[in-house]
């Protein structure tokens, strides 16, 4: 097995000048800047690596193309990072590619859900999904033509996704919804991230179960509001539906809560520098929403601080790559967000709102 | 006449009428030879703290915007903005900022509306690409293929029909809705458009041969489709080109407007005002005084005063850096500001490293035959910039070809001296055969050069005599600084540099004795003893210069020793590095040669050397390059050029 320094050192200074790159670009502030999404655009172009996404907005004038794009760059780039691992490190890189293509995944069918069950005029956003191999030998195209759930299953059944969509009948996507389907497939793929754990070295993996802890945690909190609150699915059943593990998860008294159906006076208790108690005490729905959002711009920058914890601690760790995979998705998403809100004509606030 | 100096400065501090700064700020733009710098910085006895600076950082924010906002739209219709020249700034010049902005904004919202065409046009040509690739590839059943005709006679049908259906007559054009149609679509439309044609009271056809007919007739007529749609799209595409160029002439206008006012305010930014008067200070190169003093009293009409002050008089702010090179040695000046800028007052660096570069670069890379590839792809590469400007700079990029060009001669004038002309030796060399001396094949009995260690020993003399120009740039820069401790007591001084002189001759009598004896002259023993001990006398100096404790610092003395001997003795020993890369380039070329002699036919041989030829262009061209930069930066250039200069930035079109 490689040591840590002859597997991480090379990827240490190629992905901090990367980041480095990002940050002294200064794109987001010069986008968020920019008063036309022509501008917006303009910005990118200055930047060598964004020129081509310029270009696709020159030749289709589309920003569902450049999300694409942008996406395909994510691809590209964790795929590239894999091929510099080895051992555990690779399969766990390779699971990173897996949520880009569960992601895809599940956009595929939330379009097939909205254009053949919802009835939506939708169909034409299947342009935007990605069909090429992302990990797995996925046949997208039939995916993509499904006309029922029957043929969904029958797509994905010589994958490792077939268990998580055969779980489901067409009766309960047709009752339910994708939630439970969804948040299923969220479980499996955290269970399989939490195992490559296991193989990792004592370094490496303590880096990972504290920067999983803190993302499952806080997946399972907005979870718990979102679902549990927004949606009033049942205590039961949230509680199976949660992602499993990060020290909330793992808490006996958590679970305990579930079970006396006082969870959320627990999660106030426990997470009591956010103001938890004014969104569990929210009644109209919109005013949850807003309260939501508002603790999970808390909680990402409480993740982003975490991120930062790692970029300056000991270099040679698997939380490197992980870092790395964060800033580059988050840098991705504020453009993808910058570029709609100029698309809508949103004001600079608005837009660092979502930011 | 050519000036081997920075240029010598002067700060211009002027106080004019307020009502005619603005004036004046066009003047000095026009002129574009003044580095404004902050009066407040100047060591002067008047108060400056309450009087208000020319202009706020958001009315240059504001002009930004503009500016962005017009180059995004030339960017757009894929034109440059033009070049602003200090002919377009009038007599009486204004921004007619108000008009500006309404201009922007009918463009903008026109490119918007393109855009957004070009948006539903592309999302269409996607939909129908994706059917017809499912009918090339024979993914039929991703398609509904439907052959039947409309039971209710309705008008404008075709606009009935969902928009992600194609919607064909067959056979016929001129058909009546009842008559045979195809429709084509995506299953997984159908939910979509069943309902719509059941309300239309489609029927599906039973003939089995029109059936059969329809599959090729959509298979053309989807291909063909889809070529009108890509057709639209670029037509579409079109026009952001054709609404930028229509309005191209009136940007232009208020692009130069946009340029001139932004760089006064940028001028104006720099003056302080009291309630009647501007005040501003920057420098300005000696030559350009007068010229700058006419036009200041001109547009003052008079009404200002204007103070010189020399260089050497003015404290607390540092003196820019200009350098008099002539245009044609932009490359050498450009590898020269990418180190540094040199001190004020100190020697111009760019001649010698012109020289030094060149004859380095044709040590290494001796050949006329690729040295003239090198110069015809300067040449060539150069000239399709110039031609086409919105060209993107690739691997070779417009700097480049200008310095290829150069180092193009350089090598061919280094293969005639070595006779090499694609490692061939056509003609008889000017100075001595490189190749052959490599290969051992050289038999010329009057020649000094026989082996090897001739040509190493030709290198170490070279490093030697360019170590010793750079001492000797350092001593005149400090002789004009009158830094008379470290021209005489630094190791790059007086006595490090006698050190490394009689040293250098020390070692060539050692060797020349088969390293038995070092000169026996007192010379020798005097050469290296007296500046040894000079060296000591630095620390006490230096606290005399000071003022203060007088101390001898024998640490510093013994670490200075150790970097003379250590740092010049690999210093010069770099240089063999010149030798190491020129015979490099010999054995490469002589592989290949020897290769190519393994190929029966002539074609084969040709295309070997062809490759051999083009490989070591490449290779050996830029490790050359590299090399020859890497000697100047860091044997030449650390024995004379500290770097501590500020870049002069004039305020003019080109700021």
């Amino acid at each position: 097995m490689k040591s840590a320094l002859t597997q991480y050192g090379f990827l240490n200074a190629k992905l901090r000048a990367r980041m480095a790159n990002l940050d002294e670009s200064h794109i987001i502030d010069k986008m968020l800047d920019a008063p036309t999404l022509i501008q917006a655009i303009e910005v990118l172009r200055e930047n060598p690596d964004y020129k081509k996404i310029a270009t696709i907005y020159d030749e289709s004038g589309d920003i569902q193309l450049i999300e694409k794009s942008l996406v395909d760059n994510e691809v590209g780039m964790r795929k590239e990072l894999s091929k510099y691992l080895e051992d555990y490190a690779k399969d766990f890189s390779d699971l990173l590619i897996m949520k880009l293509e569960i992601n895809n995944l599940k956009n595929i069918i939330r379009i097939w859900y909205d254009n053949i069950l919802l009835g939506g005029n939708v169909g034409y956003r299947m342009n935007y999904v990605i069909k090429y191999k992302i990990l797995n030998d996925i046949p997208w195209e039939a995916l993509i033509n499904a006309v029922n759930w029957e043929e969904i299953i029958k797509a994905l059944k010589d994958t490792c996704y077939f268990e998580a969509v055969n779980r489901h009948s067409s009766e309960d996507i047709r009752k339910n919804g994708l939630v439970y389907f969804e948040m299923e497939m969220d479980v499996d793929y955290y269970k399989k991230l939490l195992d490559s754990l296991k193989h990792m070295s004592k370094r490496d993996r303590m880096v990972a179960t504290d920067v999983l802890g803190v993302d499952l945690n806080i997946k399972n909190i907005l979870n718990i509001i979102r679902y549990g609150k927004y949606y009033d699915i049942p205590h039961e059943k949230l509680y199976s539906l949660l992602l499993p593990g990060g020290s909330l998860y793992d808490s006996p008294n958590f679970k305990k809560s579930f079970k006396n159906k006082n969870v959320e006076e627990f999660l106030i208790k426990r997470f009591s520098k956010y103001d938890l108690e004014s969104i569990m005490e929210a009644t109209d729905k919109s005013e949850l929403l807003r309260r939501s959002l508002k603790l999970e711009k808390e909680l990402a920058e409480h993740r982003k601080n975490v991120y930062k914890k790692i970029l300056r601690g000991y270099p040679f760790t698997i939380g490197l790559i992980m870092a790395y995979c964060f800033v580059y998705e988050k840098f991705n998403n504020s453009i993808q967000v910058i570029l709609n809100g100029k698309y809508y004509g949103w004001d600079r606030d608005r837009i660092m709102e979502v930011v | 006449m050519i000036n081997f100096f920075t240029k010598p400065m002067k700060l211009m501090t002027v106080v004019v009428n307020k009502t005619l700064s603005d004036k004046v700020a066009q003047g000095l733009l026009k002129l574009g030879v003044m580095d404004f710098i902050n009066v407040k910085d100047l060591d002067i006895d008047i108060d400056l703290s309450k009087m208000q600076s020319g202009n706020s950082i958001e009315d240059l924010k504001e002009i930004d915007k503009f500016l962005n906002q017009i180059k995004s739209i030339y960017s757009q219709g894929g034109i440059l903005p033009p070049k602003v020249k200090s002919i377009d700034i009038p007599e009486n010049f204004d921004f007619r900022k108000d008009e500006c902005r309404v201009f922007l904004y009918d463009i903008s919202n026109q490119l918007a509306e393109i855009k957004e065409r070009q948006k539903i046009s592309s999302q269409k040509y996607h939909s129908y690409a994706e059917m017809n690739n499912y009918m090339v590839q024979g993914k039929v059943p991703y398609l509904d293929i439907r052959v039947g005709g409309f039971t209710k006679e309705e008008s404008d049908l075709k606009n009935k029909i969902p928009s992600s259906c194609v919607f064909l007559y067959l056979n016929n054009e001129n058909s009546t809705p009842s008559s045979p149609h195809i429709l084509v679509s995506l299953k997984r439309d159908g939910g979509k458009i069943n309902p719509v044609l059941d309300k239309l009271g489609w029927i599906e056809s039973d003939d089995v041969t029109s059936q059969k007919e329809s599959y090729d007739q959509v298979r053309t007529a989807l291909g063909t489709y889809c070529d009108k749609l890509k057709e639209e799209h670029n037509k579409i595409k079109n026009e952001t080109n054709e609404i930028v160029s229509k309005n191209s002439g009136q940007m232009d206008v208020f692009f130069r407007e946009i340029q001139i006012y932004k760089l006064c305010m940028k001028i104006k930014s720099s003056f302080i005002n009291t309630k009647n008067t501007s005040i501003f200070s920057g420098w300005v190169p000696t030559d350009k005084a007068k010229g700058i003093e006419t036009i200041v009293m001109d547009d003052s009409k008079g009404q200002c005063i204007i103070e010189w002050t020399e260089a050497k008089e003015v404290r607390g702010v540092p003196i820019p850096v200009e350098m008099d090179t002539p245009g044609a040695l932009a490359p050498f000046s450009r590898i020269v500001n990418n180190f540094n800028t040199p001190e004020y007052g100190s020697v111009n660096p760019v001649f010698l490293t012109t020289i030094a570069f060149m004859i380095m670069f044709a040590l290494m890379f001796a050949d006329v035959g690729q040295g003239f590839v090198l110069l015809l792809i300067g040449f060539f590469m150069g000239r399709s910039y110039k031609k086409n400007p919105m060209k993107k700079e690739g691997l070779i990029s417009s700097n480049l070809c200008e310095l290829l060009i150069y180092l193009g001669f350089a090598s061919m004038a280094g293969g005639a001296l070595f006779g090499s002309y694609f490692g061939f030796e056509v003609f008889p060399p000017l100075w001595f055969n490189f190749h052959g001396v490599v290969m051992g094949t050289a038999n010329d009995s009057t020649s000094l050069i026989n082996d090897v260690y001739d040509i190493l020993g030709i290198t170490i003399k070279f490093g030697f005599a360019v170590i010793v120009v750079g001492l000797i740039l350092n001593w005149i820069n400090l002789a004009r600084k009158k830094d008379w401790v470290h021209l005489l007591l630094d190791k790059y001084g007086i006595s490090g540099g006698t050190i490394f002189i009689i040293g250098y001759w020390g070692a060539n009598v050692f060797v020349a004795s088969g390293y038995k004896t070092f000169p026996s002259s007192p010379l020798f023993t005097y050469g290296i003893g007296i500046p040894v001990f000079a060296l000591l006398l630095k620390a006490p100096f230096k606290a005399a210069i000071n003022k203060t404790k007088f101390k001898i610092d024998i640490m510093d003395w013994f670490v200075d020793l150790l970097e003379i001997f250590s740092g010049y003795l690999s210093n010069t020993l770099s240089f063999m590095r010149v030798a190491g890369l020129g015979i490099a380039h010999v054995s490469l070329m002589a592989a290949f040669e020897q290769m190519s002699e393994m190929i029966p036919n002539l074609a084969g041989k040709i295309l070997i050397l062809l490759i051999g030829n083009a490989l070591v262009i490449a290779l050996e061209g830029l490790s050359a390059g590299i090399q020859a930069l890497r000697l100047n930066y860091y044997e030449f250039f650390t024995k004379f050029f500290t770097g501590r200069g500020v870049a002069y930035k004039p305020v003019n079109l080109d700021y």
